[in-house]
């Protein structure tokens, strides 16, 4: 007897089908990975077995749970809840929003015991133990604390206590490790494997990254826009997919390049047509700027931090695009005392380098490494501590915002998330000519024409708002924005992380060609260091305010020589697969 | 959290002293001499300059200001230029009812807002949700003057259950002080609770949409438990704030209310003052309403802290 049986389960929102006629048999133990990307349905298959839908949306077919007789979508919710955390429980994605902020977190680990029966001393003792299990260090203060005292990663242990906490038949996790640091999620995968394998419990495992069900599930289900379009043992499926979408989807996530014309390659699409937009004509100038620039630099040194802490990283004899030096930005917490001193926080600590003109600089490092820090730094969104910093001939130190108008129109910023760093009530044309001060009408007409195509979206996309597009168009959006005062140097925050892995191929592919045509300097910041090993010449590691080691991308991948590069490099989840 | 209350009370005593220089410039400035309205129109000059030298109103600003601030610590407020009593005998017996007016009505509000706002959150999309939230609605646009008028026509007039209007103090008999207490209690109470309910609907719906919501479901909780002990804490935080800011706009409100039913709240002393142009009361009425509404702030910034646990930052 299987342990969960899904037969034509369909989702519906309104007339919208979210998920159609979904088959899936889950036996004692197994671990099984469901990969897809935004809007594939994944989360919401995993929302109808625990008859968590949100409301509006009506689930068909059926759901068996081993040892309940009754359909699981019918079943009414007064038995539902006596299911859910003793037979089957959910890990989610975001470990800060999912608990409570305001309860403690012993007692949100209890209180999935005492909901279940136990009693209410007994489940605070065992909550304590539990949390010394999924070491956490010193459990019983952590019982007592609330979750923003915690680290990501801790707070993710407690959701895997809370999940376990009566050993359920079945586990459902959705996203449990996107929002960790690679290092920290290494950890938590480790863990979840061991707990579920001493209590028996089933995984579904749900995640938009192939590499980091490699070592975790035996089965895997491929799943897109609501069809499951591939499913088998995991190493047939990453070795020989069938399905062209489960292939495009492994290049994309594997950061493959197509051999002949030396791009990454991406998904294809369901009507057939490629979304890559054609290439950017690089003009015979900016050809020319670009490949002096390359001839100029040359070949960087490789260097890890010295014992005195001021190496100067990727140090250039021309004049460089970009140069710091002794760059320090120190927070002050708030008085905890009132004689004692403020604390300081250092959140760039004494930092040196110099990028050249033409040169892709990656910065890599975890969260709370300073690698933001220095970013808003650089683009004069913050102003350092001590220490001086060069951006294309722009002082940055002691500039006032007035002087900074000309390090705006000479370097350029692209964010993160393409759904809120655009502002929602300006139409694209707006958005994207808001830079330019004293153009005329026309010429901001055309000039934004010229760089929609540039990006690859239709002219007639100027005349919409930034709501009507997709992910992956907002961030071409933002990159059209960035160019439009033909900067020189072009930095980009994480500007890939929150796109899916066969968007985030086409941004990337797009990135590297207006790098090239536009004869641009790019510094990529990104906590991705697959991402950073395809698209930089040069990469700085960065940890605790300080960077670590720096040198050309293939030399410190190849043989990382500071502890913590090894440890990074060590922690990234592989993709096992033999197709490229 | 020592050093929050210090900076905070530090923060109250600049505020309050900021208070007084405009309350007293303002009046200040004011135009009608006090002097010649006690006087009279036929008054000579001469008369009125003799009183306004007998009242000290001829000496500079600068002098007067600081004497006023001065009594003002040692619980002095002045002497009324019109009943010869001391102005802070008169407030504090006044204030005292409508101490007891605004916080009858505020926790009349409370109970109100609370059931009807969380109720008719999570009966959203059910007709339970929409009867309450219309209900609230409406409340909403009545005039709080108007809604005391009604209850006296119903309770009052019609079914004589209550008095229409008086006042009775605790110590002169509970049941008729309860009795006078009620009906302006309720028109306050009533309309700043519906106000307040609207607040506490979309504070729970916020709340209910939140990711630690699921988890409680997933964990066994069903969602009316999963709202009780999850989500009502968390959307107090919102709440706390109107609730403070409704608090303050009590004490105006009840100046009609105290009209409407002849209570001898500090609005009717107010009101009074006002037409009597006792300056030096009426500077003393508003400074006290200032200050508490200062200590209403205080006290919800210091709520906070004790609710939610990520604004101690004392680790």
């Amino acid at each position: 007897m299987s342990l969960l049986e899904l037969s034509g389960l369909a989702v519906h929102s309104g007339s919208r089908t979210l998920i159609d006629n979904l088959d899936l048999i889950i036996e004692p133990g197994e671990r099984v990975g469901l990969i897809g990307e935004s809007g594939s349905g994944k989360s919401i298959t995993c929302l109808s077995i625990m008859g968590l839908l949100p409301e509006g949306l009506q689930a068909s077919g059926s759901v068996h749970l081993d040892g309940v007789d009754h359909d699981l979508l019918t079943l009414p919710e007064s038995r539902l809840s006596t299911l859910r955390g003793q037979r089957m429980s959910m890990i989610f994605q975001e470990p800060m929003t999912a608990l409570n902020p305001l309860m403690k977190v012993g007692r949100q680990v209890a209180e999935i015991m005492t909901l279940h029966g136990r009693h209410k001393q007994q489940a605070a003792r065992e909550a304590v133990e539990l949390l010394a299990r999924v070491g956490i260090p010193d459990p019983a203060a952590a019982a007592e604390a609330y979750p923003h005292q915690l680290s990501g990663g801790q707070r993710q242990r407690v959701m895997l206590t809370m999940a376990m906490a009566n050993s359920p038949d079945l586990l459902l996790a959705d996203e449990p490790t996107t929002a960790l640091d690679v290092t920290v999620q290494a950890q938590v995968l480790d863990l979840m494997r061991d707990e579920v394998a001493e209590s028996g419990t089933a995984l579904l495992f749900i995640t938009h990254d192939l590499a980091v069900v490699s070592g975790l599930c035996a089965r895997v289900l491929i799943m897109r826009d609501g069809v499951l379009v591939e499913e088998g043992p995991i190493d047939r499926v990453f070795n020989d997919p069938r399905h062209p979408y489960t292939r495009g989807l492994l290049a994309a996530s594997a950061l493959a390049t197509d051999p002949r014309t030396g791009k990454l390659i991406t998904v294809p699409r369901a009507g057939g047509a490629t979304d890559s937009p054609p290439s950017p004509q690089r003009s015979d100038d900016a050809a020319q700027r670009s490949d002096d620039a390359v001839r100029r630099s040359g070949p960087a040194t490789h260097e890890v931090l010295g014992e005195d802490g001021s190496t100067i990283f990727n140090q250039t004899e021309d004049e460089p695009a970009i140069r710091v030096r002794g760059l320090s930005r120190t927070y002050h917490r708030g008085r905890t005392s009132l004689f004692g001193p403020r604390r300081e926080i250092r959140g760039l600590d004494s930092v040196s380098f110099d990028v050249a003109a033409g040169e892709r600089f990656g910065i890599v490092g975890e969260s709370g490494s300073g690698k933001s820090t220095l970013l808003r730094l650089l683009c004069g969104l913050d102003a350092p501590t001590s220490g001086a910093a060069e951006v294309a001939g722009v002082q940055l130190a002691g500039a006032r915002e007035r002087g900074l108008g000309r390090l705006r129109e000479q370097a350029q910023i692209v964010f993160q998330d393409p759904h809120s760093s655009l502002d929602p009530r300006m139409r694209v044309r707006e958005v994207i000519a808001e830079p330019l001060r004293h153009a005329t009408q026309a010429e901001r007409r055309t000039k934004v024409a010229d760089l929609l195509a540039a990006v690859g979206l239709p002219a007639a996309a100027a005349d919409r708002y930034p709501h009507q597009f997709s992910g992956g168009q907002r961030q071409r959006i933002a990159i059209a924005r960035a160019l439009i005062t033909e900067p020189r140097i072009l930095f980009a925050d994480e500007a890939v992380s929150a796109l899916d892995v066969s968007v985030r191929a086409q941004v990337l592919n797009l990135l590297a060609d207006l790098v090239d045509a536009y004869a641009l300097t790019l510094v990529f910041v990104s906590h991705d260091l697959n991402v950073i090993r395809h698209l930089c010449t040069s990469v700085a590691v960065m940890q605790s305010g300080r960077i670590v080691e720096c040198g050309p991308t293939d030399q410190v991948y190849a043989d990382p020589r500071h502890p913590y590069t090894r440890q990074l490099i060590g922690a990234l989840p592989t993709l096992q697969t033999s197709i490229i | 959290m020592a050093i929050r209350l210090i900076r905070r009370a530090a923060l109250f005593v600049l505020t309050l002293l900021v208070a007084s220089i405009v309350v007293f410039g303002l009046l200040a400035i004011l135009p009608g001499d006090v002097a010649r309205t006690m006087l009279g129109v036929d008054a000579t000059p001469q008369a009125v300059a003799a009183l306004r030298n007998e009242m000290g109103l001829d000496r500079p600003l600068v002098v007067r200001y600081l004497e006023w601030v001065g009594g003002m610590l040692h619980g002095d407020l002045g002497t009324s230029y019109v009943t010869h009593q001391p102005v802070a005998a008169a407030v504090s017996d006044h204030l005292q009812v409508s101490l007891i007016l605004v916080i009858s009505a505020m926790i009349i509000a409370i109970c109100v807002a609370l059931p009807v706002g969380v109720f008719a959150a999570y009966g959203q999309g059910r007709i339970s949700g929409a009867v309450l939230s219309a209900l609230s609605q409406l409340a909403v646009a009545v005039p709080g003057f108007l809604a005391g008028l009604l209850l006296v026509i119903v309770f009052a007039v019609t079914l004589h259950w209550l008095p229409a209007s008086g006042w009775v103090a605790p110590i002169e008999g509970f049941g008729d002080f309860l009795r006078h207490l009620l009906l302006p209690a309720l028109s306050l109470g009533l309309i700043q609770g519906a106000i307040l309910s609207r607040y506490v609907r979309s504070a729970v719906l916020d709340i209910m949409r939140e990711d630690f919501m699921r988890t409680a479901r997933s964990k066994g909780l069903t969602p009316f438990r999963a709202l009780i002990r999850h989500g009502l804490r968390n959307a107090l935080i919102p709440v706390l704030t109107i609730t403070g800011i409704e608090l303050a706009a009590l004490f105006v409100g009840a100046i009609v209310i105290e009209s409407v039913f002849v209570v001898p709240g500090i609005g009717s002393l107010l009101v009074q003052s006002v037409q009597n142009r006792d300056l030096i009361q009426i500077q003393g009425i508003v400074m006290v309403i200032v200050a508490i509404v200062l200590v209403i702030n205080l006290l919800v910034d210091l709520l906070y802290a004790v609710i939610d646990p990520r604004l101690r930052t004392s680790r």
